[in-house]
């Protein structure tokens, strides 16, 4: 008889725990997904795929999808708050910062607009060419492109070279060839000499030549930009389970310090920016935000 | 910006004349003379001289 009591103590006692521990004590945000009563979001990154731009207005900037790198570098200020003796009572914290960093493996146009504070035009520009010509045997050359500028000016200079490849003599644009002078026509692009400059002697010519393509102005007078920031990523957990990994930065502010190393290595664009609070006109104080879900995840209601 | 000594293309005189950019094309005469009146004669010439190679060459062809 003692042992069936015991046994409705028992029952009494697991049902007055179960009513303490209802639904409503359980973050119903965290049912479903893989976060529970306790965190096992513990994942492996497998794959940093892109980082996307928006400019603060939500329109989109660019795309970075040949990462080599990303960095999330967060720090937080600490100033210990000590009673007698300097024994630690408790800690005084301030100054978060997060600062995002990253390379990728092609420069970046969108990149370099928010870097520069520019903006690319699309249009004909005028560009610098130079190239070596060879003057044949009627006392001409032709040039490869339209030479452009002021009338009767468009060659900025040309010189007669050597036969070791070194400029020799500076000849100056006029009307008509002359001694010491050549003639342009830009109709024709033909350079024409007088007998002072014989057949196949070597001529290195500068000129502006007009062509479409896109500029962007790095402005003395404008600075790095601001920017929203989406970093995708997949992830695996230790079941072989794929997710999704997406990083958002509400407002990233950019560094104007950026390097272009041209050489004999690859070259790569670098980048750096600071998390700011604020997004969304001052209202969110959040430097990032952190989602993970199912890589194949239906949408949900 | 750097003064630089050029020739006047239409009477030969050094003169001095700023180097600034002209990303535009903007005609200057500055570029080619030393005075609006000498690059007015300096473009005559151009012209002559292209209107005629032109012609020339429709000639020819």
């Amino acid at each position: 008889m003692q042992l069936v009591d015991g046994d409705k103590a028992l029952d009494a006692l697991i049902i007055s725990a179960l009513d303490v521990l209802t639904l409503k004590d359980i973050d119903p945000f965290k049912l479903g997904g893989m976060f529970t009563m306790f965190n096992i979001a513990d994942l492996m990154i497998t794959s940093l795929e892109t980082i996307t731009s928006f400019k603060l207005d939500g329109t989109p900037w660019f795309i970075l999808d040949e990462l080599h790198d990303a960095t999330i570098a967060n720090t937080q200020e600490k100033e210990d708050l000590t009673g007698k003796g300097g024994r630690k009572l408790g800690t005084l914290k301030r100054n978060k910062a997060v600062t995002i960093s990253g390379t990728n493996g092609l420069v970046s146009g969108g990149l370099l607009e928010v870097q520069t504070g520019g903006e690319f035009k699309s249009g004909n520009v005028a560009v610098s060419f130079s190239e070596t010509l060879v003057v044949n045997a009627s006392n001409k050359a032709t040039t490869s492109y339209k030479a452009v500028g002021t009338a009767g000016a468009e060659i900025e200079a040309l010189y007669t070279k050597t036969t070791d490849g070194r400029a020799d003599k500076k000849l100056e644009q006029d009307s008509a060839a002359a001694a010491g002078k050549f003639a342009y026509d830009p109709a024709t692009k033909e350079l024409t000499f007088t007998t002072d400059v014989t057949d196949g002697t070597e001529i290195i010519v500068f000129y502006t030549r007009n062509v479409a393509g896109d500029v962007l102005h790095n402005n003395a007078d404008k600075f790095s930009g601001k920017a929203r920031l989406i970093i995708d990523a997949f992830a695996e957990d230790k079941c072989s389970n794929v997710y999704r990994v997406q990083i958002e930065v509400p407002k990233a502010d950019f560094s104007g310090d950026f390097d272009l190393a041209f050489g004999e290595n690859q070259t790569v664009h670098a980048f750096e920016a600071s998390a700011l609070a604020g997004a969304g006109c001052g209202k969110s104080g959040y430097l990032w935000n952190y989602t993970v879900f199912g890589a194949n995840a239906e949408d949900a209601a | 910006m750097p003064k630089v000594k050029k020739i006047c293309k239409a009477c030969g005189k050094e003169y001095e004349a700023c180097h600034t950019p002209n990303p535009n094309q903007v005609f200057r005469w500055f570029d080619i003379a030393c005075s609006r009146e000498c690059a007015a004669e300096y473009l005559r010439r151009v012209e002559e001289a292209r209107n005629h190679q032109a012609a020339n060459d429709e000639i020819k062809e």
